[in-house]
């Protein structure tokens, strides 16, 4: 999808057709399920928060200009709401608030190296790693600048490096 | 680490219409709690209104023209100029 049929799409969903708004929903649902899965290995916390991510976009779309393409936008909502379920479920710590995996769990590796960084520095590495954003998008994001995010996503990279010649060794 | 970092992401099932369904029902409830604050505040308003005409009906035409102009703070402020302007304090 260019951002040109993207924003065309955006603008008619905001006038009110249901057609371009379903569109959008479906072109940027499974990005925002994947960018939560990877973050949490959680299939049931994605799909709550992808859900919420998309309807919380419909409900605000008026307020909302475009800017960025959707897909950021939609990512920076459930990123935060991400936050927001760590923050009511505080008891658990944020790093460790993964579920374990059998011994058949393909994830298992991705999961134990991951699991080692601080969410927003999962986040950062997510975004970056997986999902090709770059540095200044992912300070748009996560609402940070931009000299931070090169710094912390070089510290996860070294940090993931170490952890593996560990591994390794 | 490109291979071991590689994550398999199960089966994504959802359903547009669903999602469109509970926004509608959430920008509803947001429109009729919105209607609601709305009366809250007109009668809070109205109440207000009546309550700076009672007190200064002693200037009744120029209250009431005031009043038609502006909205309840005005008047507040108004009675408490004319009560210090006749010697009292804001205490009474």
């Amino acid at each position: 999808m260019t951002r040109e049929v993207e924003r065309e799409a955006f603008v008619k969903a905001r006038g009110g057709s249901k057609i371009h708004l379903s569109y959008l929903i479906e072109m940027n649902y499974p990005l925002v399920f994947k960018y939560i899965f990877k973050l949490t290995f959680d299939k049931e916390l994605s799909e709550d928060i992808a859900q919420e991510t998309a309807v919380r976009f419909i409900v605000n779309l008026k307020k909302f200009e475009y800017r960025a393409k959707v897909s950021t936008l939609m990512i920076t909502i459930a990123g935060n709401l991400l936050k927001d379920h760590y923050r009511k479920h505080k008891a658990v710590p944020l790093n460790e608030n993964i579920p374990v995996g059998g011994p058949d769990d393909s994830n298992m590796r991705a999961r134990e190296l991951l699991m080692q960084l601080e969410i927003e520095t999962r986040k950062m590495f997510v975004l970056k790693y997986y999902h090709g954003y770059n540095y200044r998008e992912i300070g748009e994001i996560l609402g940070i600048a931009e000299g931070t995010v090169k710094s912390r996503f070089h510290y996860a990279v070294k940090a993931l490096r170490l952890e593996e010649e560990e591994g390794n060794g | 680490m490109d291979d071991r970092m590689k994550i398999d992401i199960p089966d994504i099932e959802f359903d547009p219409a669903l999602i469109l369904a509970e926004a509608e029902r959430r920008i509803e409830k947001k429109r009729k709690r919105d209607q609601v604050i709305f009366l809250l505040v007109a009668m809070m308003t109205g109440v207000m209104m009546l309550t700076g005409l009672l007190m200064c009906r002693e200037y009744f035409i120029l209250a009431q023209a005031a009043l038609m102009l502006v909205v309840s703070p005005v008047v507040l402020l108004m009675t408490f100029v004319r009560r210090t302007a006749k010697g009292g304090t804001s205490h009474g």
